[in-house]
């Protein structure tokens, strides 16, 4: 196995940023001789949209090999991120001083099946997975160990999420239908808030907002809806946005009323709640898009997806949709496009330019 | 397999980014096979829209091994997010198309087995995907990964506020056998669909542990988290697991071991190590279960010494008994003591008749019992099987000398120069009265004694449901080829039960007692048994059994509850149903049995009463040489049918005449027929 890749692998499987800006991205191979998977660092991706990023360029800092494809990526500070792989490992991988180089510090083991997703507290010291076993597990970053294993669902888990500011609380999502409410301080630390009565495909993501309060839940057949804690029993928003799975919601740090979700039908969707709309669509993807990241720094979003491209949306990208037409889907020029090419090179392209 | 010194044991992958590495890793683990995905299990497939930039090829090319490899080290996995029966079409319809290609591939490969996970309700269109494969192609075999317990059972119940009262999913089955039952009956029961059966962390209740043992189980899988350590840190397996396992050994079941490893410092292997050492500390046979070897659900046609000669072999098997013949002994022993007191013991002869006598292991015993006693006996020995006799009358000349007086003839035309006190006999089929023991002592107790006893003095035949797919599918490869296809499952079997599950209690059906005492004599019988079912279950048939008491407290029995310690005579006998038949739990089976006579021929003959609701099965289950005899009401009279049949039974053919029994399904309201048929024509007869 190289230790470093020799391209980022095709699937771009997940992308997050750092607090201060960084940007991680996960790559999986899922055909060819060797399933594995990759993990590439960037410094300041979003300055100088035009240069050219390099690997040996002072814009990507560092690259590494992981033995089997990456689900799901979280920053836990500005040096440390966990990497949910295949093969059921989540690896806590650090970058050195310089931020040159990125090496691998502990392999948390213990399911059974491949992870599906991750997510760390806000005080950084537990991560919660959640498996295609239909287990949850609970980790200790201090101890490197498993604190938890809880058998809660009945089929495979596809999202779990740590809810912001608190330390105990997390929400998952499984294929049965199900949305449970985890509370780690109680005995009996389950409650289902949802099960598959309430939508007939099943969630497979989930996000919270800023405050804790609202619930947004993506689902199999392009469906979100968004359900106040309070009242559980009517969710706030459902929307039908996309017509295939949704792998994932996040909702906008800066503007808090901003869901964005993309799906495997290959959009970028962003709904406004304050108008219970879609008021973005964007659909330059060409193949599954995985995973999308809010840049807690100047507030752009990212996404990455299946056909090996980086996808910055800015704020005034978005914006300019809310003003155009309202009920029309509008694909809005996008003068900014991040592509990694095979050879590692990542190329800003103007839109002339592109190759269909 | 019973023979081989190790266990065939394989790993489950579910991530394998580097395949030669996974298959060199599980063969230095001493790991036989591996099972690992056709495609990666992530790699959703879209065939509906068009995705563009997908020139890539959708899974591992063939080069990476030598196709040999291919057949016979790897078990393909189907991706888990493929869910042919979600009510999404869209999710539908691209989960059929990605389940035939990664199937198409892995045929292609040539890979010995694909397993295709069956882990919730409905399944019927991948049963219908599954069978229709089946047909259309050249897959050798598929595994259905079925869970024990269903996954909403081993939710821990405990985690959650309420007791996870919320769930409420009633109409979502959670008995996985069920959904094995109805996959493998819409895929009609081929021998390519096998079940692959994935244990739990907890058993279930063992009476449903027990219904798995009917199925064709080809695989265990054992995941890797219901392992304890013991104290040096190696993985083994509670009790109730390791009782599980060590029964599934006689079945020739491969084993799987998934899931990650959870002793680090250990090792796969230990697993591996683990599941051998059960195997080669397995409880050694028992002499029945050694001379069985070989014969496990082997279907055999049940032995007619009355109408065909026993050959010298069947004679030679038969002694080799280490049971049977002491407790014959030990019954002539007690019988003479009790007829002839100490007293008298020099001055009286016994007049003892063995009839049937073969070569004559019963005479042997007689004498050993005599001198055991100090009762002198005088013995005959009739036989009608004229090779036989060429053994007796040497055996005559050679030991006994005119002790024996050797009879060549049929005990039912033989006139006896004097009246026996004992008649002993050993004309006992699997069924107890199948080989047509009434009828012959019935012809030879006239030469008894008015005091006279026989042994043994009385039968009686049981009768019990059961359950196995694998016997059923044994009967229906038995077709002759001027036969239609149900003529194999109208005529009893005789057959070492092994992968089968015996639903109720075996119950009593028919019994005979000697000597028959009764004017006029009737060997016919008519009785109706009920089944208390206590699982869902299918049943394939029935198995017979019998017990016999030879003297007094003196028994022989092949009934399982309390079989006769290491007497392999006699193995069970089973009468197949046709069409499988699906009872519910907390039902009641009734089945009608009937033993009908006539001058030439015993037969039993099941009726079929007309019902709304089951017309066809008239058709259906038509003996092929019976006239149906269509009645209103539910039980017609034996004589009618003995008119009704013997007209047809004329020419020279001797016809067989069967036991045969009739299932009044209370639910249904319908009754199935089948005849068996033994003839009581001996060859004699028919030169």
């Amino acid at each position: 196995m190289d230790v470093f890749p020799s391209e980022v692998y095709p699937s771009i499987d997940a992308i997050d940023h750092s607090p201060d800006g960084k940007l991680a991205i996960g790559s999986s191979k899922l055909t060819g001789r060797y399933w594995n998977g990759s993990l590439w660092l960037f410094k300041t991706p979003d300055q100088a949209p035009d240069s050219i990023y390099a690997p040996d360029n002072k814009h990507c800092s560092c690259c590494a090999s992981t033995d089997a494809g990456c689900t799901d990526l979280t920053w836990l500070d500005e040096k440390r991120l966990a990497f949910a792989s295949d093969n059921g490992i989540i690896e806590i991988w650090s970058t050195g001083e310089s931020f040159n180089e990125v090496e691998i510090l502990a392999n948390l083991t213990g399911h059974d099946d491949i992870v599906q997703s991750i997510s760390v507290n806000c005080d950084r010291v537990k991560i919660v997975s959640g498996s295609l076993d239909m287990s949850i597990r609970v980790w200790d970053l201090e101890r490197e160990a498993c604190t938890d294993t809880f058998q809660g669902h009945s089929d495979a888990v596809h999202g779990v999420c740590f809810r912001q500011e608190e330390k105990e609380i997390f929400a998952s999502a499984s294929e049965d239908g199900s949305i449970i409410l985890w509370d780690l301080r109680n005995d009996k630390p389950a409650r289902r808030l949802l099960n598959s009565s309430h939508h007939s495909a099943a969630p497979l993501c989930l996000a919270w907002d800023q405050t804790g309060k609202y619930l947004a839940i993506g689902y199999k057949d392009g469906s979100i809806s968004c359900y106040d804690l309070r009242n559980i029993d009517q969710p706030v928003f459902k929307r039908k946005p996309h017509c295939r799975d949704v792998n994932a919601v996040a909702f906008c740090p800066k503007r808090p009323s901003w869901l964005a979700s993309v799906s495997n039908d290959c959009i970028v969707n962003i709904l406004d709640l304050n108008a219970n709309q879609s008021c973005y669509q964007n659909n330059d993807h060409k193949d599954f898009v995985r995973d999308l990241s809010w840049s807690p720094v100047d507030g752009c979003l990212r996404t990455c997806g299946w056909d090996t491209q980086i996808i910055r949306h800015t704020t005034t990208m978005i914006e300019e949709g809310m003003d155009a037409k309202v009920n029309k889907t509008v694909a809005l020029e996008t003068s900014v496009i991040a592509r990694v090419g095979c050879n590692g090179v990542i190329s800003t392209v103007n839109k002339s330019n592109l190759i269909e | 397999m019973a023979d081989s010194p190790h266990i065939s044991c394989g790993r489950d992958f579910f991530s394998v980014p580097d395949l030669s590495q996974a298959l060199s890793s599980s063969a230095s683990d001493k790991f036989h096979f591996i099972c690992l995905p056709i495609a990666h299990p992530r790699f959703k497939r879209e065939y509906i829209k068009p995705v563009c930039l997908r020139s890539r090829p959708f899974t591992r090319s063939d080069l990476l091994l030598p196709s040999q490899d291919w057949n016979t080290l790897v078990v393909g996995k189907v991706s888990p997010w493929i869910n042919t029966d979600s009510n999404d079409d869209v999710e539908r319809k691209n989960s059929e198309q990605a389940l035939l290609q990664e199937i198409a591939y892995a045929v292609h490969l040539g890979l010995p087995a694909i397993m295709v996970n069956l882990t919730k309700q409905p399944c019927t269109n991948l049963a219908a995907l599954i069978n229709g494969i089946c047909f259309d192609s050249h897959v050798q075999q598929f595994w259905i990964r079925v869970p024990m317990q269903s996954p909403a059972n081993e939710i821990d119940n405990s985690l959650f506020e309420d007791g996870n009262k919320q769930q409420t999913n009633c109409e979502v089955n959670n008995d996985t056998w069920e959904w094995w039952n109805s996959f493998r009956t819409l895929c009609h029961n081929t021998r390519k669909v096998g079940l692959a059966l994935e244990i739990g962390k907890e058993l279930p209740t063992p009476r449903e542990v027990k219904r798995w043992l009917g199925e064709p189980i080809r695989t265990l899988i054992i995941p890797t988290k219901i392992f304890l350590s013991n104290k040096k840190g190696y993985p083994v397996l509670s009790r109730p697991h390791q009782q599980f396992i060590i029964q599934l050994f006689k079945f020739n079941v491969q084993f799987v071991i998934s899931g990650s490893n959870k002793m680090l410092d250990k090792g796969m292997a230990t697993y591996y190590q683990y599941l051998d050492h059960l195997y080669i500390t397995k409880p050694p046979l028992d002499c029945y279960g050694q001379f069985s070897k070989g014969y496990e659900d082997y279907l055999q046609c049940p032995l007619q010494p009355l109408m065909d000669n026993l050959e010298s072999q069947t004679y030679e098997v038969f002694e080799k008994d280490p049971v049977k013949y002491n407790q014959y002994q030990e019954a002539v022993r007690r019988a003479l003591v009790d007829r002839v007191p100490e007293d008298k013991k020099d001055s009286v002869t016994t007049i003892l008749m063995v009839v049937g006598a073969g070569r004559g292991p019963l005479v042997r015993a007689s004498f050993a019992a005599s001198q055991a006693c100090g009762r002198g006996i005088k013995v005959y020995a009739i036989e009608k099987n004229p090779n036989a006799i060429v053994t007796l009358l040497t055996l005559k000349q050679e030991e006994w000398g005119d002790k024996v007086t050797v009879v060549s003839s049929d005990m039912r035309d033989w006139t006896a120069p004097e009246k026996a006190d004992i008649l002993v006999s050993e004309l006992l089929g699997s069924f107890g009265d199948n080989e047509l023991s009434p009828e012959c002592l019935d012809g030879a107790q006239r030469y008894l004694k008015d005091d006279g006893i026989s042994i043994p003095e009385s039968y009686t035949s049981y009768l019990a449901p059961l359950s196995s797919a694998k016997l059923h599918y044994e009967v229906s490869q038995c077709r002759e080829p001027n036969k239609g296809p149900q003529a194999p499952f109208e005529t009893p079997y005789v057959v070492r039960l092994c992968n089968v599950d015996i639903v109720a209690e075996p119950k009593p059906c028919f019994h005979f007692s000697h000597p028959n005492k009764d004017v006029p004599i009737d060997n016919s019988r008519s009785t109706a048994i009920d089944f208390d079912i206590q699982n869902t279950c299918l049943i394939h048939g029935f198995a017979g059994f019998f017990r016999t008491v030879l003297y007094k407290e003196l028994c022989l029995s092949i009934v399982p509850a309390d079989h006769s310690d290491g007497m392999f005579s006699w193995f069970p006998i089973f009468f197949p149903v046709q069409h499988p038949i699906y009872l519910t739990e907390s039902s009641t089976l009734r089945v009608h049995c009937w033993r009908k006579v006539s001058r030439t021929k015993i037969w039993t003959v099941t009726e079929n009463t007309l019902s709304l609701m089951d017309r066809e099965l008239i058709g259906r289950t038509r003996p092929p040489s019976c006239r149906i005899v269509e009645k209103s009401d539910t039980y017609s009279k034996p004589h009618n049918y003995k008119n009704a049949l013997e007209a047809k039974f004329t020419g020279s053919v001797p016809i067989q005449s069967i036991l045969h029994s009739s299932l009044a399904l209370e639910k249904y309201s319908a009754t199935l027929h089948f005849c068996y048929f033994l003839s009581t024509c001996t060859v004699a007869d028919r030169l």
